[in-house]
């Protein structure tokens, strides 16, 4: 019955020969480390971002009088209201961090170069609509945090030269921080959410064109060196999303101090700026770097080209060999980078102080010194 | 922006005579942003005026050291605190007898609704009557004229004053709202139940003004909320209900996550052993 309704479709729709040919036979390399497992977790949690944010809007208010008020209803007085928002506020944190360790493996192991170089820039699009959902999701509740930190990010962006002045007054829409700029970020946040989807759909796709990277870096030379996607892979996803799903309960039962912030809770107050404004734990390396920087718009420049410099690094880097496996100057470049980037979120989560102003601007060094350096490497190692 | 218009509000203890009184800050403390607009409307106006604010200024300025060295709150060991941290009913219970009978006299507890007092152990019957003690207002009637009733389980708890300029009035400033004091005030509920049983004598030197009270866990010294709380004992069971009424759900979180935790070990379990076997398999 089943079988025949299938048939019936795919002879007219082959949607279903495509889901067997891409996702049950597919052939993926035998030697794909666990920093493999990342793509399937970012596919669950951008699930399960979805159905508890589609859940969340349902009672949300995207109105400055009435969202932080929504807010408690859903916390207080909707059944499991509270369990979703949290699921929703640990979501953001898991995909952050999935996300974040995904594009490290994509560095290390070299998965940019050629044939790659859409799979690499579709991801990086990924990235920057991912955080620009994120900002304008930790807006949303219209707590001191979201007003304050809203308050920081335009007030950089309207420093900006030439397209400051309009580009701000596109995203506030009034003189301050009110009702109209809310109410646009909440379409922000839906529009880049599902834009987010899109990108996704075309990144695999490109991924599947062009075979998956391999921590080798070269791709398998027979088909002996490869093994279908279903039962190997779907096995091993399936054991990488147990784990995830363990770290994901652990943060949201013993850890809501990282996935929410306590001074959130209070409504926002535009007359009172809070003594602490730190944003959420996914942007401090960017946080950082606005504080190293003296100026607010090249602060914001840095910020920008610490997302666009590995951006480019399909054509940064020349050399023909993939893994930093085989690469011992750039493994060293790339652990260089990851630490320094590390180092800048701590160092802006301390605000520069004491030895910390130091650390950070050497880590801002070390991190944008690997992308300067990366196109000066050896091309043909011995 | 809207800016609070000038008005008879004045945060307990910083009272500053001929100038426009800072907006409270919920604390009960002065903020460095209050200090540096207070400063900013000092060098304002005619010259003997800004003379007069300017003394005024050097010598709130002068106090500050002074005022900063409000007391580290001491640590306390709480029943919610850690993964094991779980609320116990008869504590609530007790803490909210306590901000019945002496809190909710000035402060409000904003975002919690009757129906909120089951997540404490109170029975349906018990909030029904709770609910029915307080009346509120419900609309207008034909000739335009406000009407009350009393209040069910589904509404909001009532603030104590109309509003925040009442409050003013009746007590020198508005109290903060308890709803999520605990998490949003520094030192959060150590400093809570520090503060609550903090009164004592001002120490030589520190005049008070009538009507306002001297507290060692404050950086001004000084508020208008008089010593009500009996014992430390109170203090403790009602910073335990407040920290209820911030993070309700502390209880069920820590169960669920106990439960969610052993299921994914037992998934991860059974995951590894299927991959193992399957990657045991001769491949193609």
């Amino acid at each position: 019955m089943t079988r025949g309704l299938l048939h019936w479709i795919d002879t007219r729709l082959p949607v279903v020969s495509a889901a067997r040919r891409e996702f049950r036979d597919y052939p993926m390399p035998v030697n794909l480390n666990g920093f493999w497992n990342f793509g399937a977790i970012l596919t669950l949690s951008l699930l399960l971002m979805l159905a508890t944010g589609l859940t969340l809007a349902l009672t949300y208010v995207p109105n400055a009088g009435l969202a932080f008020a929504s807010i408690q209803t859903i916390e207080r007085g909707v059944p499991a209201g509270w369990l979703i928002r949290l699921a929703h506020q640990t979501g953001a944190t898991l995909f952050m961090g999935a996300l974040y360790l995904h594009i490290f493996r994509g560095l290390y192991y070299g998965s940019y170069k050629a044939p790659r170089e859409l799979v690499w820039l579709t991801g990086m699009a990924l990235l920057a609509c991912a955080m620009v959902t994120a900002f304008a999701g930790y807006v949303l509740p219209w707590g001191q945090m979201s007003h304050w930190g809203a308050d920081v990010i335009t007030g950089a962006m309207a420093g900006l030269p030439v397209v400051g002045p309009t580009l701000s007054h596109l995203v506030l829409g009034d003189t301050h921080l009110g009702d109209v700029f809310l109410h646009r970020l909440f379409v922000v946040h839906f529009a880049t959410a599902f834009a987010i989807v899109g990108i996704v759909v075309v990144h695999v796709a490109c991924v599947h064109v062009a075979a998956p990277n391999d921590p080798d870096g070269r791709d398998p030379r027979s088909p002996r060196e490869t093994v279908p996607f279903h039962p190997y892979f779907t096995a091993k996803d399936l054991f990488g999303l147990a784990l995830a799903g363990g770290v994901f309960t652990a943060l949201a039962a013993f850890a809501p101090g990282i996935v929410r912030e306590a001074a959130n809770l209070a409504p926002a107050n535009p007359l009172r700026t809070p003594n602490d404004i730190v944003p959420a734990w996914y942007f401090l390396p960017f946080y950082g770097l606005l504080q190293i920087v003296p100026s607010k718009t090249l602060g914001l420049f840095a910020s920008l080209a610490a997302i666009v410099l590995p951006g480019l690094m399909p054509w940064l880097d020349r050399s023909p060999i993939r893994s930093a496996r085989h690469r011992p100057g750039f493994r060293i470049g790339m652990i260089l980078m990851a630490a320094g980037f590390v180092t800048l979120g701590l160092a802006g989560a301390h605000h520069l102080q004491g030895l910390w102003g130091i650390a950070g601007r050497i880590a801002a060094l070390a991190y944008f010194g690997v992308f300067v350096a990366v196109p000066f490497a050896r091309r043909h190692p011995s | 922006m809207t800016r609070a218009p000038p008005s008879s509000v004045a945060i307990p203890g910083t009272t500053i005579p001929g100038m426009a009184p800072a907006r409270p800050t919920g604390n009960g403390d002065i903020t460095g942003f209050q200090r540096a607009t207070a400063l900013w409307q000092g060098l304002r106006g005619s010259a003997p005026e800004r003379g007069a604010r300017l003394a005024l200024m050097a010598a709130l300025l002068a106090a500050a050291p002074a005022f900063a060295a409000g007391a580290a709150p001491p640590h306390q060991a709480w029943s919610f605190a850690g993964p094991t941290g779980h609320y116990d009913p008869a504590t609530l219970q007790h803490g909210f007898r306590i901000y019945a009978d002496v809190c909710a006299g000035c402060h409000s507890l904003n975002e919690l609704h009757f129906e909120n007092l089951a997540g404490i152990g109170l029975s349906a019957a018990d909030i029904r009557r709770i609910a029915a003690t307080h009346t509120i207002p419900d609309g207008t009637d034909a000739a335009g004229q406000p009407k009350t009733r009393s209040a069910r389980p589904d509404d909001a708890i009532p603030d104590p004053f109309p509003s925040p300029a009442a409050a003013a009035q009746a007590l020198g400033g508005v109290p903060p709202d308890l709803s999520h004091i605990t998490m949003t005030h520094r030192g959060g509920p150590d400093w809570i139940a520090a503060f609550l049983t903090g009164f004592v004598p001002p120490p030589p030197g520190v005049t008070v003004p009538p009507g306002r009270f001297y507290n060692r866990f404050l950086r001004t010294g000084v508020t208008a909320m008089p010593p009500v709380v009996a014992s430390a004992d109170d203090a403790r069971a009602v910073t335990t209900f407040l920290q209820w009424s911030a993070d309700p759900h502390l209880n069920a979180r820590h169960r669920l996550g106990y439960a969610g935790l052993a299921y994914f070990a037992f998934l991860a379990a059974l995951a590894s052993a299927l991959k193992r076997r399957i990657w045991k398999q001769p491949r193609r």
